[in-house]
């Protein structure tokens, strides 16, 4: 590529109508425009050069400043079960079990029904419906956390304690799952909100890998007899599948990260308790409550290596479900 | 997801656009080649003027709404109290600069002072009025920004000096004192930590506790609320059989610390298990953030039980549990009863102490009392902001300030801590000069 | 994947049919059972925070600074302009930052090892949790200078705003038509003057919608905020002091114990959903159908 100007690196690179370009009139006029040109990307490129100083600062910055805590507690920190900030003592396993358990509830519940609003939309909602309920369900993964942290202290919590937890503690409390006492404020009512915030996000990204899906397959399977069903079964959902999948593990690295919500509905608790009414704490909620207040170095720099965990959690989370999403794209 | 779009048919392409574009293009094409304004940059020009519009209202907004509401107990502080009669005059002097009180030293004229404070939950809602009648009454240059952030919060920020002063109901320890060099304690407003509940009871009167009671509460071995250490505590009053729903705060809090201190005087089971500070691992409950999140969590969960600062239950109209103290008896929580027993008759010299738990021979002392420190470093580097750090405390401890705290049901510090709280303010210096002599 | 059906219903005898319709008509069902479930919590809080919000606004809520706790009649005058002050310095960074990544990538974005690092790091930035973002503008803005401040508010809310706006305008340049870049460039007009005159004006509602994108996605957000713009009860001039901010108002609020607070939380959140609200509206407005597939 060295030699060649920048327009014609550009012109090689296009995939677009033309195959071949006649040189520019003003190509060899003073090398003006070429030097435009050179300059005009060279700025282009510092811009997008700050994306990759963003993220490698932020990778540099918390292994630095979390590098504290792992000198001194190693692998320790990650199976460490006590969080005790006077004895300077710092193990992060009540919180990722938070954070795991949190998600894994919101991600049981959010995925299948997430699939399946976007498969109504796509395939069932009548024409009329289909665009405000899409429309509602784009909305609402753009409302801010922390509203439905207020809704959930406010009207969930108190509608689970008295609906569906005092339920499942008189008939199921012989599960050590569902154990009471029950206040509504507890690792069960953190992942149905965590579910409530996910699901608009696991059917958008669902949608939009269906709606790839070719219309010939489509129009073939339904030319064949078959039921509208069974075009979604045997057509849409292995088409889509590693998007669904893909979506999932996006909503999840959502979940995992989700911050506000939780904090105000799980009860910060750092525990390991079975029972799913139990309070319990997140990652992303122990950082929130305590960083501004973290009095020593160590204490700080532990929850800057949470922060690290949960970074790198997300980083993989994405990767992986990035090249799913993608996946689907290409396959087309 | 945005990827999967790019396979998006192109055909979804701008049509009407064309036209304009094709415009464009000629403009492009005679226009030189220096005149070129990228959209972006016009973009940014736009929001510049946006922000050039916001910042200009601000101080206007700040002018009027600090010029036009004047709270009635800092009105009324102002005109009544004698030490600081000068107030009136100079809260009535248009610039608000000229808040020069002889009693106070001088505060710097002029220019404008935010002074920014965190820590203790306990204290945020006098202090927070004690700055607004100071900023409105005494020096209207001067803004005390307070966030309630707890009392390890407050330790932690004044150690790093992100903030001008902390504010702790917990002394700090020696380890912390080592990690700041040169700060003090300062004694601002003592005030009782009450027991408070959320549940619905047949009698119009609070329940009472023994020391003993709430520490089994605590430790998780008192799991409902018709337990018989209850109802000992209060016979004649019939106990539902809720869950106890204990809260406690999960943020570092100087409220813990004086709750616990108070556990660990009266248990040695709690004292060695649990142990004090500002955050100790609790054996049960449901964590909350400051004052307001326990007083909030009580306040939503029913069987919920909580301790808060006193303002914190009175103005939530939490009831106000009574506890016993050592001499046996049940006694309200009350500026009096908190007073009695910060009756000290020495304080140490770095004035670090404890007032839970008064001995036996204390009557009617409230147990469960603290006290607030204000945490300032006695080396400042900004005179205006140590002038204006030193004249809030001498004025927040002064008959006025007092008045306010008394409104705000917090028991004022006694007379010999006062006269103690000023030889230390004269600690303060600026490049070596006090501050206050 | 057709053996299946094959293989299921490979005799067409009505007993089959019916079977067949049958399971059609409950699985229909379980999918409009789906739609029900997720919107009815979702309509929920909406309608929620709309009407209770609704009704706890008043004058003071806009025009008054928060008061003590306990006392009545404050407002959010304080944060409305603090959150003003950090949005529009995140705008001012994240904005230009944005797009001109977004127009790199989409102009010289293929086949380039740079530019496709570029991308996928930019997408891997999407999925950063917040918090983790306050966290890294902590030890980066707040640490150092020993202050909370506006500044670092609204460079925590900037780098969340970054990726959004990138990628957005990355995908939206790509739908210019080529031939419209080839007729400026067969006028003789140099490359970038093409760029920055042709492509991005033609794709400017597209931008437009990726800028309002990023305000939504940004507005609310109140764990980047926590320990970088960390709060205050008075306005707040000085850009290098801690500021004020809507979403953290309401955390505090949510979880205080006063019913007057309660009140403004619900008040603040009726505001930012309204906000949300307006935005979503705008970007269909801007769309109009053109880049509906991208944003």
């Amino acid at each position: 590529m060295a030699g060649q100007s920048p327009r014609r690196q550009w012109w090689a690179g296009r995939q677009m109508g033309i195959a071949a370009i006649p040189p520019m009139p003003q190509r060899r006029v003073g090398g003006m425009n070429v030097r435009g040109d050179a300059i005009f990307r060279s700025v282009l490129a510092v811009f997008a050069a700050i994306i990759l100083v963003i993220i490698g600062l932020m990778l540099v910055m918390v292994v630095t400043q979390s590098s504290e805590a792992w000198r001194k507690f190693g692998l320790g920190f990650i199976t460490g079960t006590e969080w005790a900030p006077p004895f300077s003592k710092f193990g992060a396993l009540p919180y990722i079990y938070g954070t795991v358990i949190t998600s894994v509830i919101a991600l049981m519940l959010a995925a299948p029904i997430g699939v399946g609003c976007a498969v109504f939309i796509i395939e069932f909602a009548p024409a009329w419906l289909r665009s405000p309920v899409s429309f509602m369900v784009e909305l609402l993964a753009a409302v801010p956390s922390v509203v439905f942290g207020l809704w959930g202290i406010f009207v969930f919590a108190p509608w689970m304690r008295n609906g569906p937890d005092k339920f499942l503690v008189s008939h199921f409390s012989f599960i050590p799952l569902f154990k009471g006492p029950t206040f509504g404020l507890g690792v069960l009512s953190a992942g149905i909100i965590l579910a409530i915030i996910i699901v608009p996000y696991i059917t958008s990204v669902t949608r939009e890998v269906m709606l790839l899906t070719p219309t010939n397959q489509r129009e073939g399977m339904l030319a064949l007899g078959a039921t509208r069903w069974e075009v979604i079964r045997y057509v849409i959902l292995p088409f889509a599948r590693s998007g669904i999948v893909g979506g999932s593990i996006l909503a999840l690295g959502r979940a995992l990260g989700e911050t506000m919500a939780v904090t105000m509905i799980i009860g910060n608790r750092a525990q390991i308790k079975p029972s799913l009414f139990a309070q319990g704490a997140t990652m992303s909620s122990v950082i929130a409550n305590e960083f501004a207040e973290a009095a020593t170095t160590l204490y700080t720099s532990s929850l800057i290596a949470i922060a690290l965990l949960l970074l790198v959690v997300a980083l993989i989370m994405n990767v992986l479900g990035r090249l799913l999403v993608w996946s689907v794209a290409r396959s087309r | 997801m945005a990827s999967a779009n790019r396979v998006v048919n192109r055909r979804v392409v701008l049509m009407g656009i064309a036209g304009a574009a094709g415009t464009a293009i000629l403009t492009a094409c005679g226009g030189s080649a220096t005149s070129t304004p990228a959209p972006a940059a016009t973009a940014a020009t736009t929001s510049a003027a946006g922000a050039v519009a916001t910042a200009t209202k601000a101080p206007a907004a700040a002018t009027s709404s600090t010029g036009a509401t004047v709270s009635s107990p800092a009105a009324a502080t102002a005109a009544t109290t004698s030490p600081v009669a000068g107030t009136t005059a100079a809260s009535s002097a248009p610039s608000g600069s000229a808040a020069v009180q002889p009693t106070f030293g001088a505060i710097a004229g002029g220019a404008n002072i935010q002074l920014t404070g965190a820590g203790s939950t306990f204290i945020n809602p006098l202090l927070t009025t004690w700055a607004q009648a100071f900023n409105q009454s005494i020096a209207k240059n001067i803004t005390i920004n307070y966030q309630s952030i707890g009392s390890g919060g407050g330790i932690q920020q004044i150690t790093q000096k992100t903030v001008d002063f902390g504010a702790s109901d917990a002394p700090l320890t020696d380890d912390q004192i080592k990690a700041a060099p040169g700060i003090l304690h300062i004694p601002m407003v003592h005030g009782p930590v009450v027991p408070t509940y959320n549940l619905k009871l047949d009698v119009n009167k609070p329940l009472q506790f023994s020391g003993q009671t709430l520490v089994g509460i605590y430790f998780g071995t008192i799991t409902k609320w018709n337990d018989k250490a209850i109802a000992a505590d209060n016979p004649g009053i019939t106990l539902p059989s809720t869950d106890i729903a204990v809260v406690y705060r999960s943020d570092g809090s100087g409220t813990t610390s004086i709750w616990v201190d108070f556990f660990s005087k009266i248990s040695k089971d709690w004292e060695s298990k649990v142990g004090r500070g500002t955050s100790v691992k609790f054996p049960t409950g449901i964590g909350a953030k400051g004052n307001e999140g326990v007083a909030g969590q009580v306040k939503q969960v029913e069987g919920g039980i909580g301790y808060v600062e006193l303002a914190y239950a009175l103005e939530n109209k939490l009831p106000l549990s009574l506890v016993k103290n050592a001499a046996g008896e049940f006694i309200p929580p009350t500026v009096d009863s908190a007073s009695k027993a910060a009756a000290l008759t020495s304080y140490p010299d770095d004035l670090r102490f404890s007032i839970t738990n008064p001995a036996a021979e204390v009557k009617g002392a409230y147990p469960i009392t603290g006290t607030t420190w204000v945490l300032p470093f006695t080396q400042q580097t900004d005179k205006n902001k140590a002038d204006a750090l030193v004249s809030f405390i001498r004025w927040a401890i002064s008959p006025a300030g007092d008045e306010i705290a008394r409104s705000k049901n917090y028991p004022p510090i006694p007379a010999p801590l006062k006269a103690k709280v000023l030889e230390k303010l004269k600690l303060i210096t600026v490049n070596g000069v006090p501050v206050y002599k | 994947m057709a053996t299946g059906v094959v293989r299921q219903y490979g005799q067409f005898t009505p007993k089959v049919m019916r079977r067949r319709r049958t399971v059609n008509v409950i699985m229909i069902g379980v999918f409009s059972v789906c739609a029900i479930v997720i919107l009815i919590p979702l309509v929920h809080i909406l309608m929620y925070s709309l009407i209770k919000g609704a009704s706890s606004l008043n004058v003071h809520f806009f025009t008054k600074p928060p008061q003590p706790p306990g006392q009545p009649g404050g407002g959010v005058a304080t944060a409305l302009v603090g959150s003003g002050i950090i949005l529009v310095m995140a705008s001012l960074i994240g904005i230009p930052t944005g797009i001109l990544a977004g127009v790199y990538m989409a102009e010289y974005g293929n086949r380039n090892a740079f530019a496709t690092t570029v991308r996928f790091v930019a997408d891997i930035l999407l999925g950063v949790p917040s918090i983790v973002i306050g966290v890294f503008i902590w030890t980066l803005l707040v640490r150092p200078f020993h202050s909370f401040s506006a500044i670092a508010g609204g460079v925590a809310l900037a780098v969340m705003m970054i990726p959004t706006i990138s990628r957005t305008t990355e995908e939206v340049v790509r739908l210019v038509p080529g031939t419209l870049r080839e007729a400026s460039l067969a006028l003789g007009i140099p490359y970038w003057k093409t760029v920055m005159r042709i492509t991005v004006p033609a794709a400017r509602s597209g931008i437009g919608t990726a800028v309002v994108l990023a305000f939504a996605r940004v507005g609310g957000e109140t764990a980047p905020l926590l320990f970088t713009a960390l709060g205050n009860n008075f306005f707040q001039k000085d850009i290098r002091r801690p500021i004020d901010a809507l979403p953290l108002r309401l955390f505090n609020y949510a979880i205080g114990p006063y019913d007057e607070w309660h009140r403004i939380a619900w008040a603040s959140a009726f505001i930012l959903v309204f906000f949300i609200l307006i935005l979503m509206v705008l970007i269909r407005r801007i769309a109009r159908g053109r880049f509906k597939n991208v944003v």
